[in-house]
């Protein structure tokens, strides 16, 4: 359900080469998204400027 | 049983084998946490570990045939521990002597598939799992006390 929401849009975007990142998700989320290695194919920032970086 | 899925009175919840009827699933788990003083922690994980052993029997152990019945009780066997009962009428499947798979790794890997079950058991406290005459009944426990959701995160 909630992972699925996050992987094929990623996938899309990527696949027109886009770049998409994760800000700021709080603990319980973060660690759903780190046990499932969606951390390892979308990035998880918690500050804004990095995140913004990670875009460019 | 109801069957329309809208049965959120007392400790069971009655859900038809349908995505839609994911809804009926956090409200009733707020009511529980209330009631019984669950913490929010717990309660994410209650919410996590039962959205994923429920859209796992409507979409892998009835292959989305909308029809069939989930039945989930709560107890509370003791102090500060909570237990969800999932019984349903599907093929056997027992998540708990599944083999686990590896954490995705790579956008290409659409199928996340079997994440459920990691999910599950890193969210969880305990998992029992029986096979019955008419499907299977899977047992997912929770502390609050040292709870795994605390002791879990820090081990990412």
């Amino acid at each position: 359900m909630g992972l699925r929401a996050l992987v094929a849009p990623a996938r899309a975007i990527k696949g027109r080469g886009g770049k998409i990142v994760i800000f700021g998700p709080n603990e319980l989320v973060e660690k759903v998204l780190k046990t499932s290695g969606v951390d390892t194919m979308i990035p998880i920032h918690h500050e804004l400027q990095n995140a913004i970086a990670a875009l460019q | 049983m109801t069957g329309n899925g809208n049965d959120t009175t007392g400790e069971r919840l009655n859900l038809r084998s349908r995505m839609f009827e994911l809804t009926h699933l956090h409200p009733w788990i707020e009511r529980l946490a209330l009631r019984h003083r669950i913490p929010a922690n717990t309660q994410f994980a209650m919410n996590l570990c039962l959205e994923e052993a429920i859209s796992n029997i409507i979409r892998h152990g009835y292959s989305g045939d909308p029809d069939h019945s989930i039945v989930i009780c709560f107890t509370s066997p003791r102090e500060d521990y909570f237990v969800f009962v999932v019984e349903d009428e599907a093929p056997p499947f027992n998540p708990v002597e599944l083999p686990e798979l590896p954490p995705l790794n790579s956008l290409e890997e659409l199928a996340i598939g079997g994440q459920g079950v990691r999910l599950l058991r890193r969210f969880a406290d305990a998992l029992e799992y029986q096979e019955t005459p008419a499907g299977n009944r899977l047992s997912i426990g929770f502390t609050v006390t040292g709870s795994a959701v605390a002791k879990k995160s820090e081990r990412g």
